[in-house]
């Protein structure tokens, strides 16, 4: 098994009761696997509510089969922006 | 074709003359420009010609508001200040919150031009179309909260109460980076609105009025405040909890924090946790703060009750505390409160205020300033009385505040050996997120109409976690990412609404048309994006006629070394990175590779008339 921590930053510490937590994945567990685990925690993963960031980079920004490693981190915070910038992502029109 | 949103007038005050006038706003400048931001640069697009100098008195201050400005809706309180600022030279636009933007429809205008300067130290009483001055040489010297008080005292009581305006000392002394405080403690932060005031000899406003702006739909606005504060109640939850101050530990985690004058992007989490947001909440939190008509009411005022700094008590956002804390190297939280007031007291933007006193403690790091010339002062990072004391020198211009005090631009002309240090683009400095970690950042701060700037250049931080077509270090894909966002904020700040509670409205990129055609019983939906790009493209047309260019849309050399530790060690924008960036930013908005806004351009967003009227 893999031990993968998951740190919960900003108002997300109260919501979920912890500054961190470990999740045990099998050996053979992928990136595509994290979002079921992380969801079972009780975060809020729909409407953008919370970030998901792996290594630095946003979960959606790694290959779902890319595997995990022993020292792979995540961080988890909610949507916030400085003084009176936008506090939720702009969303594309197609083109 | 406006039931509704619009009072139609603006009042024009000239000191000079004391003589006030008022004159119409065509309902075809409202439909191409929308209000505050927008209307606010096509007056001056009109009236502030290239040669007039921020503290000449051709200088004007344009006040504008927007649609919902005042609307029986959520946090309706924004309105514009427009105006040649001092930081940069050049067009500066800045919006505050507030009771001043709701009060000043009720007295029956959208728009509050003040022009010409008074002879002697005065503040003007706004009552419906009634204009008044307070001639006193005693205004000078008080802080913007002591003359708000003065002023209070000396108007009629009244049903509806008065909203203010006032200035502090750093603005009498012209200090580049002054700003107009609103009521009890918002402000017009950036560029130097204060020094354009005071250059005027006014100290403060009052204003207050008996109408009402007419609304197309009254029911249908009820219901919608019902249900934005609804939506409000879970959607922003965590920003009344802890505000925006959580950023802290977030910015710092993703390596992006600016750390000893930027020149690392991150710290250890236990020694910055000294300013978190949590520290704040457990040791120093006193009560919420809600602006106009606000239910997320995301302020946090914070007291400091024991040790040093007891006493002090201030509302400490995200960028004032990462400008005034860890840039300055100080990870303590009562330091930061007692900075930040003293700011407030002063009449000082903590964001400019924080980044130049982390200049020059970086100076001292340095050995290339000493003691002698800083009035005996030795300023060093982490040290949290220096700061509080050179942030007073730099209000007074004393010691090396007295170059501090021009802002990056007077600084570097009054010591070039010292550009190396400031970190700016176009003489604003950075807002606290380091563009290495987040390059979108950096494209966002290089082509801001009013330089550095995390609100007009726009916020990219969350959609370069969340894009899945690039990353935050990639280069493509990040002109398309700020156009948007750019043009986005654009409409936002002319609708006179914080953008804080945007999302409750679905003022998104494809906003929905109900909020507005029940104010103004116009769909302006679908023309929103295209009337934010109209504003970014007229804005970039009064840069240009002041001289702008490629080269000015830059970075500060520091942005070109790599960051040398923490999450985001390694990692920098090349000059060949910024001009790819560049080339794309200039395509999808139709300028060409210098940057000029291009004919087909112009006449597309129907600019090509407007432009003709200066």
């Amino acid at each position: 098994m893999i031990a993968i921590t998951v740190k919960f930053l900003g108002g997300l510490r109260q919501e979920m009761g912890t500054a961190q937590t470990s999740l045990s994945m099998p050996d053979d567990a992928t990136v595509g696997d994290l979002e079921p685990r992380l969801r079972a925690l009780g975060l809020d993963l729909d409407s953008e509510k919370n970030i998901v960031v792996l290594n630095n980079r946003g979960l959606g920004q790694w290959q779902p089969n890319r595997p995990l490693a022993a020292d792979d981190a995540v961080i988890v915070f909610p949507h916030i922006a400085g003084g009176s910038g936008t506090s939720r992502p702009v969303r594309f029109p197609e083109t | 074709m406006f039931q509704g949103g619009y009072m139609g007038k603006l009042l024009r005050v000239n000191l000079s003359t004391r003589q006030s006038f008022i004159e119409t706003i065509e309902p075809e400048e409202f439909r191409l420009f929308l209000g505050a931001r927008g209307l606010g640069a096509l007056w001056y697009w009109r009236e502030i010609g290239p040669e007039i100098k921020p503290l000449d008195a051709e200088n004007k201050l344009f006040f504008f508001t927007g649609p919902m400005t005042g609307m029986p809706l959520v946090s309706t309180t924004k309105f514009e200040l427009t105006t040649k600022g001092p930081e940069t030279g050049r067009y500066l636009c800045s919006n505050s919150s507030g009771n001043f933007g709701p009060r000043l429809r009720e007295a029956g205008f959208d728009g509050l031009i003040i022009e010409g300067v008074s002879e002697r130290w005065t503040a003007i009483v706004i009552e419906n179309d009634a204009v008044q001055f307070v001639d006193d040489e005693g205004w000078q010297g008080l802080s913007p909260m002591q003359a708000r008080g003065k002023l209070l005292s000396q108007v009629p009581e009244r049903k509806t109460k008065w909203a203010t305006m006032s200035i502090g000392p750093a603005a009498e002394n012209r200090v580049a980076f002054s700003s107009i405080f609103v009521d009890d403690g918002r402000a017009f932060g950036r560029g130097g609105g204060g020094a354009v005031m005071a250059s005027k000899k006014v100290k403060a406003f009052a204003v207050r009025g008996d109408q009402q702006v007419p609304v197309a739909d009254a029911n249908k606005c009820k219901e919608i405040a019902n249900n934005a504060r609804t939506d409000l109640k879970t959607s922003r939850a965590k920003h009344r909890q802890l505000g925006t101050a959580q950023l802290v530990e977030i910015i710092n985690e993703l390596g992006c924090m600016p750390t000893r004058n930027f020149q690392t992007s991150w710290d250890a989490p236990d020694k910055v946790q000294g300013v978190y947001a949590q520290t704040l909440r457990d040791k120093y939190y006193v009560r919420n703060y809600a602006c106009y008509r606000c239910s997320v009411a995301c302020g946090q005022v914070g007291a400091v009750k024991e040790g040093e700094f007891a006493g002090a008590t201030a509302r400490p956002e995200y960028e004032s505390i990462g400008l005034l804390g860890p840039s300055c190297g100080i990870t303590d939280m009562a330091a930061v409160i007692a900075a930040n007031e003293l700011c407030d007291n002063l009449g000082m933007d903590t964001m400019t205020a924080g980044n130049l006193v982390a200049m020059v403690m970086e100076l001292f790091e340095r050995e290339l300033v000493t003691a002698k010339e800083n009035e005996g002062l030795e300023v060093r990072f982490g040290d949290s009385r220096a700061l509080l004391e050179m942030l007073k020198l730099i209000a007074q211009r004393r010691g090396l505040g007295a170059i501090v005090a021009d802002g990056a631009k007077g600084i570097i002309q009054a010591r070039p050996e010292w550009k190396p240090f400031i970190l700016h683009s176009k003489g604003m400095t950075f807002a606290a997120y380091d563009p290495r970690g987040f390059h979108g950042m950096g494209l966002a701060y290089a082509t801001s109409a009013r330089g550095a700037c995390h609100n007009v250049g726009g916020y990219t931080v969350s959609e370069e976690l969340l894009g899945t077509k690039y990353d935050r270090y990639a280069v493509e894909g990040k002109g398309k990412l700020v156009k948007t966002v750019q043009d986005n904020r654009a409409y936002i700040d002319s609708l006179g609404l914080c953008t804080v509670v945007r999302s409750a409205y679905k003022f998104s990129t494809s906003p929905t048309p109900e909020t507005l055609l029940a104010i103004t019983g116009y769909d302006f939906a679908p023309h929103l994006m295209t009337i934010g790009e109209r504003i970014s493209n007229l804005e970039r047309m009064i840069l240009v006629r002041e001289g702008v260019r490629r080269s000015d849309d830059d970075l500060p050399p520091r942005m070109k070394e790599a960051i040398p530790d923490g999450p985001t060690a390694g990692h920098l924008i090349s000059d060949q990175m910024l001009s790819v960036m560049l080339d794309e930013y200039y395509a999808v908005r139709g300028w060409d590779d210098q940057g000029m806004p291009r004919t087909e351009t112009l006449e597309k967003l129907e600019l090509t008339r407007v432009l003709e009227t200066a």
